[in-house]
C-alpha cells in the first residue's frame, strides 16, 4: 500500500463516507448494492452500525477506496450519529421517494451535519427507491431544488435494480479532495525522510 | 365477528377470574406411573464421582458465568430454603417403583377443541405484593376464596391440587404419548442402534398473519404489552386480534392489581383444562410498565414459562435498556413502544418466541451456555492471542463458534458473565439478518441460510440486563469464514469441502462456519481500537497452525479421503464415551453455568438431521418435561405436601442427588429419559429403540458424568483469559 501512495504513477487514497436517513429508506440496501452488487429484498433493520469498504478506480491510476459507515436509521440510535460522521468527508443522506416524511428526515439530517459534521463534507442527497415510480411521493423537482439550495450533490438511485448507484459513488468520489490528500500525505512522507536521511548533518550542526 | 366474542380464551380467562364458568365433565381416566428409583452405586462414596461432587459442593467458588437467580426468584427461591430444611433432616426416601398418579382426560372430544377449552378446574394463584406472600387458590367449582397457609411460594397451588394440576403437566406429551405403567424389562445390546424414534413433534413458529382460526391453533403465545394495554408485541396474530387481546390482559391484570380496599395483588398464572384433557397455562409477569403474559399448551410448568417471560422481557431490556423504556412511559402512558423497534428487534423476538415454543435452545431449557468442545491446550492459546491484543478499554472479548457456542473468553477478574445476557446477544448475532451478507442475485437462499457477512465489521450498542440493566455496552463484531481457501491450502485442509455441496459442511443445518469474535467496550466511541484489537485477534487465529485446524476440526469438521464425511468433532458421541445405550445427553455443571450436548448417535442421516428443528424439539421437549418434573418435585417437598412418585431425592450427608427415569411408549417403542441431578451438575439423557435395563442404563449415565468431569477441561471453560 505505502508503494502506491508514494508512486506517482497510481494514486490511493481513501476517504470516509456515512450514510444517514430514515429507518426504512434503504441505507443498507445501497451499500450491499454498491460493495457486494446484491440485493436482499428482506433485508432487516440494521443494528447499531456496520463499517465496510470498498474501491473505485476513478481511472488508470487513481483509485479511491471508501470507508464506509452504514448506520441505523432507528430513532434511538441518533445519539450514536456523531461518533460516525465526526471524521467523514463525505455523506449520503438517504430518502425514499415513496414516503413524504423521510425527505424531512432528509433535511434534518443535513442541518445536523452542515453544523456539527467538518466543514467541508462533501453531502449527497439520495432518493432512493425509484424502481417503485408508480408510488412516489417526492417529485425529482421538489428534491433536486432543495439540493441546488443548499449546496448538495442529487441523485435518485434504485438499490433493488442497482440504478444509479455506481454513478452516485463516483461523482462523490470525484469531488473528494484527492490531490490536496495526496500532497499532504507527501509532504509528511518527504518530511520523514529528509529527518531519516540525513541525521549526521543536521546532528552536526545542532552540535555546533 | 368480534375476536372477544368468540375466543375460547377470552371465555377462560374472565371466567377464571370471575368464577362463573362451570362445567360438567365426563373424565376418563388414564393412568401413569412415574418410575422413580435408587440408582444402583451412583450414591457410593468410594466412587470417584461422588468424591468429585463432594469437592465440587465444598468450594464456594464459582465459574465466570453466572445465572442469576433471578431467573427463578419468583419460583424457586422461596423453596430453596425448604429444600435446605430437607437436607438437614436428611430424607432418604427408599421407595423403589413410584405410586400411581391418576389423570383425569375428559372424553367429550369433539372436532374443534378451541370451543372446549373450559375451566376444568381453573386455579388462579397470586401473591401479594407486601412482605408477608399469601397465596390463595380459587376453584370455579364453589367460587370460593379459599386462602392457604401464608409464607408459601405461590406456585405451592399447584402442587396441592397435584392430582389435577400437578399431573396435568404431562399432557401435551401424553397427547402423542403414553407412559409405560411398569418396567420389567430384559437388557437389550443394540438399543440406541435403533433410529431415534419419531414421536410426532411438530415445530410451530409465530405468524403475524393468523387469522383468529390459526390463532387459536397456537401451541404457544407470547405478548407483550404497555401496563396501559397497549401492544407492543405478539407472537402470533393480525394487529386485530394482537390489539383486542392486548386490552384483556391488561383488564385481567389490573383487576387483581386494583382491590377496593387499597391493597394490591399480582395475578401470576392461571391453569385451564378443556374438554379433552389438554391444559392450557396463561403465565403473567408484571414488569411495570410492561407486562407480559404467555400462554402455553406446551405441557411446561409455571415456573419454566416465568422464567421464559424473563427472556422476553430482557430482550426488551437489551435493546432499549431500562432507562429508556421508563423515560418514555414516563412522558406518556400510551405511548407505542413499537414506534421504536424495528425489523430486526421483531425477527429477534420471533426467533425467542420459536425457540422457547419449538424447544430449540438447549440453554434455556436447562440453563447455561454451551462451549466449543477443543483441546484445553489450543483454549488456553486463545486465551493467549486475546491477552496479548487486549487494548485499554476492551472490557470483554469473546470467541463464539456457530450455535453460539463459547469458545473462548477474555474478562476483567472480578467480572462474571451472564448466561441470558450472552444468549441474547448471540441471539441478535445469529436470528437476524443484520449480520448476514446478502447473497448474489438469482440464488435462492431463504433468510435463515444465509451466510453470515465476514467483510463488515459491526458497531452495536447493547444492554446486558443481568450485567447492568441501566446503561449500554458497545459490541465489536467481526464475523471469520472458516472454510476459506487460502487458509485451506495455507493449514494443508482438505479444499474438496469448498465445492461439496453435499457434505455434512454444506448442508449443516446448524449455522454456518464462521466464528464470530465480540469485543465489548464500555465506551462508544473506542471502535477503531476494538476494530484494530480484533484484526490482530482474527490474524493470529488464521495463522497459528495448531490453533487453526484444532478449530476448524471442531467446528466445520474435517473430510475423509473420499471426502464424504466431514463431522465436526466439536460434539462428543455417546458411543464414543462409552455408553452404548444412550442414544443423546446434556451434561450440565451447575458450578460453571455451562453445558454439553452430545451428538445424536445412530446413523449418518440421524446426525446430519440432529439440528434440525423437529429432531431436536423432541429430544428438547422431553428434557424440557425431565426439568419440568423436577422443578415441581422441589415445590412438593418444600410444601411437605408430599403426593410423591415423582422422582425421588435421595440424600446422603450433605449429598443429594435427584434421580428421574421415565419411559414412554410411542407405536410399542420405548423412549426413556433420564434426569440425575446433583448439587455440581443436572445430567439429562435419552436412550430409545428397546427395552432397557435399568442397571445399565444408570451405568452409562454414570459414565456419561465420569467422562465429563474427566474431560471438564476441554468441554468447559472454566476462567478464560482473566485480566
Amino acid at each position: 500500500m505505502s508503494t502506491d501512495i508514494a508512486s506517482d504513477e497510481h494514486k490511493f487514497v481513501q476517504f470516509k463516507l456515512v450514510l444517514l436517513g430514515e429507518s426504512a429508506v434503504g441505507k443498507s440496501s445501497i451499500v450491499q448494492r454498491f460493495v457486494k452488487d446484491s440485493f436482499n429484498d428482506f433485508k432487516e433493520s440494521t443494528i447499531g452500525a456496520a463499517f465496510l469498504t470498498q474501491t473505485i478506480d476513478l481511472d488508470s491510476d487513481t483509485t479511491v477506496k471508501f470507508e464506509i459507515w452504514d448506520t441505523a436509521g432507528q430513532e434511538r440510535y441518533r445519539s450514536l450519529a456523531s461518533i460516525y460522521y465526526r471524521n467523514a468527508q463525505s455523506a449520503l443522506v438517504v430518502y425514499d421517494i415513496t414516503q413524504k416524511a423521510s425527505l424531512d428526515k432528509a433535511k434534518y439530517w443535513i442541518k445536523e451535519l452542515q453544523k456539527q459534521a467538518s466543514n467541508n463534507i462533501v453531502i449527497a442527497l439520495v432518493g432512493n427507491k425509484t424502481d417503485l415510480e408508480e408510488e412516489r411521493q417526492i417529485p425529482t423537482e421538489e428534491a433536486q431544488a432543495f439540493a441546488n439550495e443548499a449546496g448538495l450533490l442529487f441523485f435518485e438511485v434504485s438499490a433493488k435494480s442497482g440504478k444509479g448507484i455506481k454513478e452516485c459513488f463516483r461523482e462523490i468520489a470525484l469531488k473528494m479532495p484527492i490531490e490536496e490528500t495526496l500532497k499532504r500525505r507527501r509532504d509528511r512522507k518527504r518530511g520523514t525522510v529528509d529527518l531519516n536521511k540525513r541525521p549526521s548533518t543536521n546532528e552536526q550542526q545542532c552540535a555546533c | 365477528m368480534h375476536p372477544s366474542q368468540t375466543d375460547p380464551y377470552d371465555n377462560l380467562s374472565i371466567s377464571a377470574v370471575k368464577q362463573k364458568h362451570k362445567l360438567s365433565k365426563k373424565a376418563s381416566k388414564m393412568s401413569i406411573t412415574a418410575e422413580s428409583i435408587i440408582p444402583d452405586g451412583l450414591l457410593d462414596r468410594q466412587e470417584p464421582i461422588s468424591s468429585l461432587t463432594a469437592e465440587n459442593v465444598e468450594n464456594t467458588e464459582t465459574g465466570f458465568i453466572s445465572e442469576q437467580p433471578s431467573l427463578y426468584e419468583e419460583s424457586i427461591e422461596p423453596d430453596n430454603q425448604q429444600i435446605k430444611k430437607i437436607k438437614s433432616t436428611g430424607v432418604l426416601n427408599t421407595e423403589t417403583g413410584g405410586p400411581r398418579l391418576e389423570i383425569n382426560k375428559g372424553d367429550n372430544q369433539t372436532s374443534h377443541h378451541k370451543q372446549n377449552i373450559s375451566t376444568d378446574e381453573p386455579t388462579v394463584t397470586w401473591s401479594n405484593t407486601g412482605s408477608h406472600s399469601s397465596s390463595i387458590n380459587i376453584t370455579n367449582s364453589n367460587g370460593t376464596f379459599v386462602d392457604s397457609p401464608s409464607s408459601l411460594s405461590p406456585y405451592i397451588n399447584d402442587t396441592q391440587n397435584h392430582t389435577s394440576s400437578g399431573s396435568l403437566e404431562q399432557s401435551s406429551i401424553l397427547d402423542r404419548l403414553s407412559l409405560v405403567e411398569s418396567v420389567t424389562h430384559t437388557p437389550s445390546s443394540c438399543a440406541s442402534m435403533a433410529p431415534f424414534t419419531n414421536f410426532g413433534f411438530t415445530p410451530d413458529f409465530s405468524d403475524h398473519k393468523a387469522t383468529e382460526r390459526v390463532f387459536f391453533s397456537k401451541k404457544k403465545h407470547f405478548f407483550i404489552l404497555s401496563s396501559a394495554g397497549k401492544p407492543i408485541y405478539s407472537m402470533n396474530g393480525c394487529d386485530d386480534i394482537v390489539t383486542v387481546y392486548a386490552g384483556i390482559i391488561q383488564t385481567i391484570v389490573s383487576f387483581f392489581q386494583y382491590h377496593p380496599d387499597g391493597s394490591s395483588q399480582h395475578i401470576r398464572s392461571v391453569t385451564a383444562k378443556d374438554g379433552i384433557g389438554k391444559t392450557v397455562k396463561l403465565v403473567f409477569a408484571d414488569r411495570s410498565p410492561i407486562l407480559l403474559m404467555t400462554s402455553s399448551s406446551t405441557g411446561e410448568s409455571d415456573a419454566q414459562l416465568a422464567q421464559q417471560l424473563d427472556i422476553i422481557y430482557s430482550f426488551l431490556i437489551a435493546t432499549l435498556s431500562k432507562p429508556h423504556i421508563e423515560k418514555v412511559y414516563e412522558k406518556r402512558d400510551n405511548f407505542d413502544l413499537r414506534s421504536i423497534l424495528g425489523k430486526a428487534d421483531i425477527s429477534c423476538l420471533d426467533a425467542i418466541c420459536n425457540d422457547l415454543t419449538n424447544f430449540g435452545n438447549p440453554g434455556t431449557i436447562v440453563g447455561g451456555l454451551e462451549c466449543l468442545n477443543i483441546r484445553h491446550k489450543t483454549r488456553k492459546k486463545l486465551d493467549g492471542i486475546f491477552l496479548k491484543h487486549r487494548s485499554e478499554n476492551l472490557l470483554y472479548g469473546l470467541l463464539v463458534a456457530p450455535n453460539g457456542r463459547l469458545v473462548s473468553v477474555l474478562r476483567p477478574r472480578l467480572h462474571t458473565l451472564h448466561s441470558l445476557d450472552l444468549m441474547l446477544l448471540f441471539s441478535m448475532i445469529y436470528d437476524t439478518n443484520t449480520f448476514k451478507s446478502t447473497v448474489e442475485e438469482g440464488t435462492d437462499h431463504p433468510s435463515g441460510t444465509m451466510p453470515l457477512a465476514t467483510n463488515e465489521d459491526f458497531w452495536v450498542p447493547i444492554c446486558l440486563p443481568k450485567f447492568n440493566p441501566n446503561g449500554f455496552l458497545y459490541a465489536f463484531i467481526q464475523l471469520v469464514e472458516m472454510k476459506d481457501e487460502l487458509l485451506l491450502k495455507l493449514h494443508d485442509l482438505n479444499t474438496d469441502v469448498l465445492g461439496n455441496q453435499y457434505s455434512y459442511v454444506n448442508n449443516n443445518l446448524g449455522k454456518g462456519t464462521q466464528l464470530a469474535v465480540i469485543l465489548i467496550s464500555a465506551f462508544k466511541d473506542t471502535f477503531f481500537e476494538m476494530r484494530k484489537a480484533s484484526h490482530a485477534i482474527v490474524q493470529d487465529i488464521k495463522l497459528n497452525r495448531t490453533v487453526f485446524r484444532e478449530l476448524y476440526k471442531s467446528v466445520v469438521g474435517t473430510q475423509g479421503s473420499d471426502g464424504t464425511t466431514g463431522f465436526p468433532n466439536g460434539r462428543v458421541s455417546p458411543i464414543e464415551i462409552p455408553a452404548p445405550l444412550i442414544k443423546h445427553f446434556i451434561f450440565k455443571s451447575r458450578r460453571y453455568t455451562q453445558f454439553v450436548s452430545s451428538n445424536l448417535q445412530g446413523s449418518k442421516v440421524e446426525m446430519r438431521t440432529q439440528d434440525d428443528i423437529k429432531v431436536k424439539g423432541q429430544i428438547m421437549e422431553l428434557y424440557s418435561h425431565l426439568r419440568s418434573r423436577q422443578m415441581q418435585n422441589v415445590s412438593i417437598k418444600a410444601t411437605g405436601n408430599q403426593v410423591g412418585g415423582i422422582g425421588n431425592t435421595l440424600s446422603t450427608g450433605q449429598k443429594e442427588k435427584y434421580v428421574d427415569i421415565i419411559e414412554w411408549s410411542v407405536n410399542g417403542d420405548l423412549v426413556t429419559g433420564v434426569l440425575i441431578s446433583s448439587p455440581s451438575y443436572d445430567l439429562y439423557a435419552i436412550s430409545n429403540g428397546g427395552v432397557i435395563n435399568r442397571a445399565s442404563l444408570l451405568k452409562s449415565c454414570k459414565r456419561i458424568v465420569r467422562w465429563c468431569l474427566d474431560n471438564s477441561d476441554r468441554l468447559l471453560i472454566k476462567t478464560g483469559a482473566t485480566f
